[in-house]
């Protein structure tokens, strides 16, 4: 897209570049100062933080990355001429590299928690150790296919699906049908998390199952600078067909639940993704034209107010969705210990800076898109921050007090193997991720300094 | 403790799957994926990505124009040292539906006889110039190399004179390289080119033997300026 002429497109990703790096960066002196958690939940909190980190990194290239979109051909501040130039720079190689990063641990979360399928003493060096083979791999070899295997590598995303549905599903059915105790624990922490890295894509979920997402996929083929090579843009059918059918699995799940149980806050987000979804759909259809005319006549551009669904929905969903719902899962689920020394602080730090940044993000976007006197968004916001200050404390109670350990749910509902880890592991992980991230960085500014693409 | 304690994986798996109602759900959004999935990349692999990858491949292409002419006539007498203007409004050209205006020839004829008749064998050829005027009356290339916007003549010659309306038309067929059909064709579908009225200013200087010419005093002369516009329509015929 060509953003420069999409006011709103991209608006939210400096915002969001120093919320997932802050709060990455506070959730990990949390989970370090956590003691007497189970290993899982400690490993999970480390892992969710580690990976926020790096979308924040991912984030800052992209804000670098667009803002020399938007400066192309003015010499006078950037050097940048072509599109060539920046999409062959390092920003971009930083970018990727940082996403291969981020899939390389995401595939580890779901064999961990909620129900740890790896439950062995060597646990986290095992998950190390594969973190950093599949990084060390898979980030130059992405940047040297110039990023033309996004889908394939997108695969690694996958683990998600196919481990935390039959979790979500097993102990869904194990409350619902047997009443197990704690059991919603467990399915309301995985529908969290499926939330937490599938939602941004949930929202298409219509289009996917029926295949009418495909005509994106077919514009970019058109219109990107390096297409996605057949064996990328085949594995993406199969994704849009998983991501499509999980949310339904998720969605019939959570209203069977509401129909027995009462509306509850996930059925009520759930149900909002689904008519989202919905929306979604007719929408592709009515842009259809425009989506199709790249492979018909010529690209076309979108229409700016679907662009501003497009925000509305999915970077909102990405930029400020996602490290809202990381933040919850961890301050819930009870995976930090908020009542350690100074823990309480950082804590409200957190739900301060993410609540006031996403409003106040929201506000600015409102009005770039209706046209509202800044006095009157600046008063709003203002009244925003005084309802949090006033709200803040029962907020945190709410969150903090409130939680309930999926963990420990598992352990009493199924059981699980005794394993003890020792605290030098958790620091040789995290040394580990410090290492991976520098070395993600290093080899982009390398590459680009060598001009491999050139 | 030990790895005694340690699960087996097969049992861990096995603890997901021992709610018999679940794993039906699971069999059935099993089911559902598979269908969408096969669904969606039979379409991807059989037509679409052909289709996405051809639109993004350049083919040569042939552009061929279908060329249709309109003409005017205006005939008028010039005297000596006199300059005139003629405007021709190009509504008035008619051309086939569809057709644009590729440029536009101005033929100045002087009058055939001003070359000496049997009345007045010693007559001189006049002189002629005339020049296209942009006066910002007509939407032309006016920069264009190919143009001949000013000619004089003193030989009882024709001035011929050219203004390319349409960028880049030289009514020559070419290759091109483009995605499809529509791109091959698009520089060539632009409509707002030739629009307008066009000025031809025309001078005369009549030369003239006054002592030796045995009947006609020549201070005046009958020019014909003759306005061919060509339109086009381009076509695309895929080469290879």
């Amino acid at each position: 897209m060509a953003d420069e002429l999409y006011e709103s497109f991209n608006e939210l990703l400096p915002v969001a570049s120093v919320v997932h790096i802050a709060l990455g960066a506070m959730a990990l002196i949390l989970v370090h100062r956590t003691k007497d958690k189970e290993w899982n939940e400690r490993f999970a909190g480390m892992l969710i933080s580690w990976m926020m980190v790096m979308l924040g990194i991912q984030y800052v290239c992209s804000t670098i990355i667009d803002y020399r979109v938007d400066q192309l051909g003015n010499s006078d501040v950037s050097h940048f001429n072509t599109y060539d130039d920046i999409f062959y720079s390092a920003m971009s190689y930083g970018q990727g590299a940082m996403e291969s990063a981020f899939h390389a641990t995401i595939v580890i979360l779901p064999l961990i928690y909620p129900y740890p399928l790896i439950q062995k003493q060597n646990a986290i060096r095992v998950c190390t150790v594969v973190i950093l083979s599949i990084s060390l791999i898979l980030v130059p070899l992405d940047i040297f296919t110039e990023f033309s295997y996004r889908w394939v590598k997108g695969i690694l995303m996958w683990s998600g699906y196919f481990i935390w549905i039959p979790v979500y599903l097993r102990f869904l059915f194990g409350e619902m049908l047997y009443e197990e105790k704690g059991a919603r624990a467990i399915s309301s922490a995985t529908l969290l998390l499926l939330l937490a890295v599938y939602g941004q894509v949930y929202i298409f979920w219509l289009q996917d199952l029926t295949g009418a997402a495909s005509i994106y996929f077919s514009r970019w083929e058109v219109e990107d600078l390096v297409p996605q090579t057949f064996l990328s843009s085949s594995i993406a059918m199969i994704m849009l067909a998983l991501e499509g059918t999980t949310f339904l699995v998720i969605f019939f799940g959570e209203m069977w639940r509401s129909f027995r149980k009462g509306m509850g806050g996930l059925g009520l987000v759930v149900s909002l993704v689904f008519v989202v979804g919905v929306i979604w759909y007719i929408l592709t259809l009515v842009n259809y034209d425009t989506a199709e005319s790249c492979i018909q006549t010529i690209c076309q551009p979108w229409n700016e107010n679907f662009v501003d669904w497009y925000v509305f929905t999915y970077q909102v969903a990405k930029f400020l969705g996602v490290p809202l719902v990381f933040m919850f899962i961890l301050l819930n689920y009870n995976m930090v210990d908020t009542d350690a020394e100074g823990s309480k602080m950082i804590t409200r730090i957190m739900v301060l800076l993410l609540i006031l940044v996403a409003t106040s993000s929201l506000i600015e976007m409102i009005q770039i898109i209706l046209p509202i006197p800044e006095m009157i968004t600046s008063a709003l916001f203002a009244a925003g921050v005084v309802v949090f200050i006033g709200w803040e404390e029962r907020i945190m109670d709410q969150i903090i007090t409130e939680t309930s350990s999926a963990a420990e749910s598992v352990k009493n509902l199924l059981g699980v193997s005794t394993i003890s880890i020792s605290e030098g592991e958790y620091r040789f992980f995290s040394m580990a991720m410090i290492c991976l991230i520098s070395y993600c960085l290093l080899i982009a500014l390398l590459l680009d300094s060598m001009g491999i693409h050139e | 403790m030990g790895n005694e304690s340690e699960m087996e994986i097969l049992d861990i798996i096995g603890e997901i799957f021992s709610i018999r109602e679940a794993n039906v759900a699971m069999s059935i959004a099993m089911a559902l994926f598979l269908i969408s999935s096969g669904s969606n990349l039979y379409s991807w692999t059989q037509t679409e990505y052909e289709l996405a990858r051809d639109a993004a491949t350049d083919d040569q292409w042939l552009i061929e124009f279908n060329v249709s002419f309109s003409s005017t006539i205006h005939e008028e007498t010039w005297q000596d040292e006199e300059k005139k203007v003629v405007e021709f409004y190009m509504d008035d050209f008619e051309l086939p539906d569809g057709y644009l205006v590729g440029e536009i020839k101005v033929i100045v004829k002087p009058d055939s006889d001003s070359n000496g008749t049997t009345l007045d064998p010693i007559a001189q050829c006049d002189s002629i110039a005339a020049n296209i005027l942009n006066d910002g009356g007509l939407t032309a290339q006016w920069e264009s190399e190919e143009n001949e916007l000013s000619g004089q003549d003193s030989s009882c010659e024709w001035i011929i004179l050219s203004l390319q309306t349409y960028p880049g038309y030289d009514g020559e067929d070419f290759n091109s390289s483009a995605a499809n059909e529509f791109q091959a064709l698009l520089p060539w579908s632009e409509a707002g080119w030739g629009e307008g009225f066009l000025s031809v200013e025309v001078e005369l200087d009549v030369n003239t033997v006054e002592e030796l010419g045995p009947i006609t005093q020549d201070d005046d002369e009958d020019i014909t300026i003759e306005v061919e516009v060509s339109g086009f329509i381009a076509s695309a015929m895929l080469i290879n």
